[in-house]
């Protein structure tokens, strides 16, 4: 009897566990068929590519580049997220399963160079492909002396003028000059917000820190200076720095960008929303964004300047740099990454990209139909971004400077500049 | 003066209840309205209500979230989690309740402790695991284990609580009739279980249903077996959301939750009888 | 002595599957996560065991304290809203019909059912400081001079985020709570009505009291979830402006994945773990766990 039961119990255990093994027994099938569906497709090699967020231009690429090379690999896409991008490069590096080819951003690789999850591209990059890019474009993604990204479109950030607001606020249109002096920017906000009921200025939190960040390059009066402090070898509590925090602070204080309370948590659809409603005479967008927050909105009159200068620095150096690709180490597809890489910055797409409203980083076909207005008006500071910046140093000083800053300044005050400077310690002593 | 007080009551609930079923309520309003808007509309004010209802958007995104394919995944994924969760937890909690297992007690303190730990720090051992074992590459089972194995604890414990409410004169009884415990579990105390199995069946599913960064992991570098979650996704432009087509894919995806949910609802009133009979 | 022994190990048998399963996703995990806590570890290359160094580093950076102390707040706000809303409504669903029960219940469970990131883009709407619902709202009703930065404040942000968090987890304690009242035999109120009980003399003498296991299960859940804030703060705030609203969760996986310090970030899971389960503790001493038989 007891034996009996103990029976039953067990074959009943048994199948129980075997359904609740996830439904295992139903998956060989499964596993069988995408087995010789590989087969199948004959010897073509994998290739996980993680390059294309939704939006037009993107996708489009994304497409051309598995027409192009779909027929050589088995081109798997996968969607990418600015804000996990890098948990899950990790994640497959640490287990080793492949991705070939990922998009990223070539000024802040060493949060991956610095582990050592980057495939070193020098070998393969060749004088003919060299030859493509603009001057300097490469030197973005170049640590060390080793090149770890490739860059495909410059951004940097630059102001949307909505010029129903600033003639509401009796501001002429002659009075906005395309590169102002941060004075001249105040004194405009000050007008908007005098003069009517919608804010001087508006940034999206994301990109709140690029104030601050172009703050401290743009302090110091000559390169010499700017490089030893781009380097890491000036202190966080340096007058100058400190002066450079202040200046963004005021903005804050003053109420000057929108919706005064309140600003440093603005995010980028809210914006929209009061762009279309034109309540921001300045926005601060990236060059890549300004279609599309134009198109999002609706502007119909409106006019694109350059970051106003908040230094003396005749060079007025810009923050900024590109979006590039990268290969992860865990690529088991290295080659068909490079090939994939070279048709992404080949004059095609890169035409392509300038058709569709953006500054690519390598040479454009000669008859390309590019509204050269607009591109100039987004690509005119190209020369000014600085090849270096003091995000540069380190990881996590890079973190706190691009997620934390100025919001921490502004909360905080000196403290979040004795943190800093703690990072900037470690870093440099590292 | 006291019978007097019992009819006022019910009314009083009901006014506070509809008040605020207008907080609860809003948000699915909100996506609703949102989804039948273009996103000229949307940003020209984000609060107003549609001019027009265009199924233009639900068309949209069920393209370009592929939410016919990721719909059968979830499917797939959320029935064969369920029902394996459900079954697995319902032996362990009676056998934890009824089954005089040694250090019940701490067990499920364990049970709760070992849930504690983020899960963004338990996916990366996790995801090599899988990725050793090859698990990965099978569709739905990297996903699907992970699941149930997360859901078992807290499952297993609200099923206790319940097993524990069951007379201990109704087992008894069976147990004298000779009938074994698998036939208790299954004939005798189930058919009381049925609500509190309902709500566990609802707070899984909405586990699984919702449940996005394990399921964005697992399938990192595959495009086979993807969930609808991961491709809600797709709507998350460059610069900043398309909330109309995100919001179309919110209502496809959360209408199924709805009907399950519905469905259950008269198991809760089921068991309310049960709880007649067993008084 | 022997049924007992039979009864044990039937009972071995029966929690073996989940023993396997939980043992594969959760425990495996866990104890890798322990092993790593006390080891160096950048993701890639093999670990090297560095004794208690991580958790020193975790105790002595301010950062990762502030972001646990963050994280208390809104878990001990989060609970209480959500045990407050949750044991009323489900008290108040209690008096009303059935079919109406049954609506109302699906209403209150609702948001729990929409994904969290979703809630989180909701409220940034609802919440923003000019075109936000709340704020207009406020405005209309000629509170203007409530209107708030909500999530730009400090302090502010976390008592919203908590009550936000809390607002969605009310409906599981209802669904829980409800479950509980209805499972109460019902000869229990029919001879309190004869006594002319009034429904807050029953609620206080016959539900509360004996749905109390339920209660506190609901009260250990809703402690757990509320922890657990990261797919919520994420898309609310991202953890800022600045570090304003930056909890636990989210400087662990600010120290693994953009830092590359997973020993760090294992110590500090630990310690928030281990904070958590005391609480958890404290609380089932506290309110004890006696059951009632009827």
């Amino acid at each position: 009897m007891k034996k009996k039961l103990l029976a039953a119990l067990l074959a009943g255990v048994l199948a129980l566990t075997a359904a609740g093994c996830a439904g295992g027994n139903s998956q060989p099938d499964k596993s069988k068929d995408s087995v010789s569906q590989g087969a199948a497709t004959g010897e073509k090699q994998d290739l996980v590519i993680m390059i294309t967020n939704p939006g037009e231009v993107n996708n489009a690429v994304e497409k051309k580049l598995v027409e192009k090379l779909g027929d050589k690999y088995n081109i798997i896409t996968k969607t990418w997220d600015s804000a996990s991008v890098e948990q899950t490069v990790k994640t497959a590096a640490a287990a080793n399963e492949q991705i070939d080819l990922v998009q990223y951003w070539p000024n802040q690789m060493n949060s991956f160079t610095e582990v050592g999850i980057a495939t070193d591209l020098t070998p393969y990059m060749d004088e003919e492909w060299k030859a493509t890019f603009n001057d300097g474009v490469l030197d973005i993604g170049t640590y060390d002396g080793k090149l770890y990204n490739v860059a495909y479109k410059t951004v940097y950030p630059a102001m949307l003028v909505d010029l129903e607001v600033t003639r509401a606020a009796g501001i002429k249109d002659e009075e906005i000059k395309d590169q102002m002096t941060w004075e001249e920017f105040c004194d405009l906000c000050r007008r908007i917000k005098e003069n009517s009921d919608a804010s001087g200025a508006g940034i999206p939190d994301t990109y709140a820190c690029w104030l601050t960040r172009n703050s401290v390059m743009q302090v110091w009066d000559t390169d010499e200076e700017l490089d030893k402090w781009n380097a890491g070898e000036v202190s966080f509590k340096d007058e100058h720095i400190v002066k450079a925090f202040d200046l963004v602070k005021d903005v804050f204080e003053e109420g000057l960008f929108y919706p005064g309370e309140g600003a440093l948590a603005v995010t980028q659809d809210q914006l929209y929303g009061a762009i279309s409603s034109h309540k921001v005479g300045f926005i601060f967008e990236p060059t890549t964004a300004m279609k599309t927050t134009i198109d999002n909105s609706g502007l119909k009159e409106y006019k694109i300047c350059d970051f106003p200068a908040m230094g003396k620095n005749p060079t007025n150096a810009l923050l900024g740099g590109c979006d590039g690709y990268f290969i992860p180490t865990s690529s088991k597809n290295v080659e068909g990454a490079i090939e994939a890489m070279k048709y992404l910055t080949s004059e095609e797409i890169m035409t392509f990209r300038a058709e569709g409203g953006q500054v690519p980083c390598a040479k454009i076909a000669s008859g390309a139909n590019v509204d050269t207005f607009f591109m100039e008006s987004i690509s005119r500071c190209s020369n000014q971004i600085y090849p270096t910046e003091i995000i540069n140093v380190g990881a996590e000083l890079s973190d706190y400077m691009q997620n934390q800053m100025p919001a921490n300044y502004i909360y905080n005050g000196k403290a979040s500049l004795d943190e800093l400077e703690e990072l900037r310690q470690a870093a440099i002593n590292k | 003066m006291s019978t007097k007080k019992m009819k006022v009551f019910p009314v009083i609930s009901r006014i506070i209840l509809i008040s605020l079923v207008v907080v609860w309520i809003y948000p699915i309003l909100f996506s609703l309205q949102t989804s039948f808007k273009t996103l000229d509309e949307f940003f020209a004010n984000i609060w107003a209500l549609p001019m027009g209802i265009s199924l233009q958007n639900f068309a949209k995104a069920f393209v370009q979230g592929h939410i016919g394919e990721y719909f059968f995944n979830s499917i797939v994924i959320a029935f064969i989690s369920l029902i394996s969760i459900e079954i697995i937890s319902v032996m362990a909690a009676y056998a934890l309740a009824r089954l005089k297992i040694p250090f019940a007690g701490l067990i499920i303190i364990l049970c709760f402790a070992i849930q504690l730990l983020p899960t963004e720090t338990i996916i990366i051992p996790l995801y090599m695991m899988m990725s050793k074992l090859g698990f990965l590459k099978i569709q739905y089972i990297a996903i699907v284990l992970a699941y149930v194995g997360w859901s078992i604890p807290g499952t297993t414990i609200i099923l206790k609580n319940f097993f524990d409410t069951v007379p201990k004169e109704l087992l008894e009884a069976a147990r004298i009739d000779g009938s074994g415990e698998i036939r208790n579990l299954f004939k005798v105390v189930l058919p009381l279980m049925k609500g509190a199995l309902s709500t566990c069946i609802v707070m899984n599913f909405t586990f699984v249903w919702g449940e996005l960064m394990w399921a964005k992991t697992a399938t990192l570098t595959t495009t086979r077996g993807l969930p609808l979650t991961v491709g809600l996704m797709n709507f998350k432009g460059e610069f900043g959301t398309d909330w109309p087509l995100l919001c179309a894919a919110i209502c496809m995806i959360i209408i199924p939750l709805y009907v399950v949910f519905l469905f259950l609802q008269k198991y809760f009133v089921s068991s309310l009888t049960a709880g007649g009979v067993k008084g | 002595m022997s049924s007992t022994r039979k009864l044990q190990l039937i009972g071995g048998l029966f929690s073996l599957p989940a023993l396997i399963i939980v043992t594969f996703s959760t425990i495996i995990p866990v104890i890798w996560n322990i092993v790593l806590s006390f080891s160096k570890w950048d993701g890639i290359t093999s670990m090297s065991f560095v004794g208690i160094e991580n958790f020193i580093k975790v105790f002595s950076d301010k950062a990762s304290m502030k972001a646990m102390g963050y994280s208390l707040v809104i878990a001990v706000i989060a609970t209480a809203t959500a045990m407050f809303l949750g044991i009323l409504l489900s008290l108040l669903i209690y008096k009303v019909t059935k079919v109406e029960g049954a609506l109302f219940r699906f209403v209150f469970y609702s948001p729990v059912m929409l994904p969290l990131s979703v809630v989180g883009l909701l409220f940034t709407l609802v919440l923003a400081t000019d075109e936000g619902l709340l704020n207009n709202i406020l405005g209309l009703i000629g509170l203007a001079n409530l209107q708030n930065a909500w999530l730009a404040k400090k302090g502010m942000v976390l008592v919203v985020i908590g009550l936000v968090q809390g607002w969605r987890s009310s409906g599981t304690v209802m669904m829980l709570v409800f479950t509980g009242i209805i499972g109460l035999p019902v000869d229990l109120f029919e001879s309190s009505k004869l006594d002319g009980a009034t429904y807050r003399q029953e609620i206080r003498y016959i539900i509360l009291p004996l749905v109390k296991p339920t209660i506190q299960l609901a009260l250990s859940m809703c402690v757990m979830s509320a922890f657990k804030t990261y797919d919520i703060v994420f898309s609310m705030t991202g953890g800022g402006p600045g570090d304003i609203s930056k909890t636990a969760p989210l400087k662990i996986l600010e120290q693994a994945f953009m830092s590359n310090k997973y020993g760090v970030a294992a110590a500090n899971s630990v310690i928030y773990a281990g904070i958590v389960i005391t609480i958890l503790a404290i609380l089932r001493k506290g309110i004890g766990g006696e059951k009632y038989e009827y």
